[in-house]
């Protein structure tokens, strides 16, 4: 019965961890098609597009009129800073950490990126009418 | 001891398949790093709206070292993405048996848009943005 309890204690604590594995793995994947899109149309609309354009603030005021860029802008700015930050946690991974010294770098790299976040998001924010909440 | 140098694990024993893993752990470890040093830039030059600090920033970047580093960002995108695709592919149990032909057909298409992207790079090189 002993080890039947063990048994069962290892199979839940293994079922669970690898489900959130899982989820984050998948997660990892999910956040790369939408990046071929998001991170294809940045490149396209700012270099490809109009062959041989300087990159000029007016250009990118007159784009950022139309919400979809800005609404595009925040949504590229999120899953890129998921999938970067999400990637080096991987390689961090790799590394074999004791749990607690994960459970820090977990920490510093969420707090680095809804940081990040909200940086993009205040610089933004001017061309949705509203002031920036702060500058340098 | 666990003897690392007599595995697969060590790179004078790397097949091709893991020289390409490695190339994708760190071709994203560098964009990592240029990807927060971007939006930190961007957001700090463009949160005024005057916009003088984001055509200032968009001139240092139209200088020769920057513009060297733009085609190595480039081509390391677009390594990245094409072969993050054949992951997925793998992921989904597709062409497994093909990795390395793939990983070719990966490498022929980063470089067919690599060539575009100079060809629309040159002219800036030149210090003659056509538009």
């Amino acid at each position: 019965m002993e080890a039947t309890a063990t048994e069962e204690h290892l199979t839940s604590t293994t079922v669970t961890e690898v489900g959130r594995g899982n989820l984050v793995w998948l997660m990892q994947r999910v956040s790369a098609a939408l990046l071929l899109f998001f991170l294809g149309a940045h490149f396209w609309v700012l270099h490809f597009a109009v062959a041989g354009e300087k990159l000029t603030f007016q250009g990118v005021a007159e784009r950022l009129r139309t919400p979809l860029f800005v609404f595009i802008d925040l949504a590229l700015v999120a899953v890129v800073v998921f999938h970067g930050l999400n990637g080096l946690l991987v390689v961090v991974t790799d590394f074999n950490l004791s749990r607690g010294a994960r459970t820090v770098v977990v920490w510093l790299l969420w707090i680095v990126g809804v940081v990040t976040f909200l940086y993009g998001a205040n610089a933004l924010l001017p061309f949705m009418g509203y002031s920036p909440l702060f500058t340098r | 001891m666990y003897r690392v140098r007599h595995t697969d694990l060590w790179p004078s024993h790397y097949n091709l398949g893991m020289w390409v893993w490695l190339a994708q752990r760190i071709s994203g470890i560098v964009l990592v790093l240029y990807l927060f040093t971007h939006i930190w830039v961007i957001s700090f030059s463009i949160a005024n709206r005057q916009g003088q600090e984001f055509n200032q920033v968009m001139a240092l970047f139209q200088t020769p070292l920057f513009l060297s580093l733009d085609l190595l960002l480039l081509a390391g995108v677009l390594f990245h993405a094409l072969n993050g695709i054949r992951v997925i592919l793998f992921d989904l149990g597709i062409g497994i048996r093909q990795q390395k032909a793939i990983f070719w057909g990966v490498l022929v298409i980063v470089s067919a848009i690599f060539a575009w992207g100079v060809s629309l790079w040159w002219p800036f090189v030149q210090g003659k943005p056509l538009v």
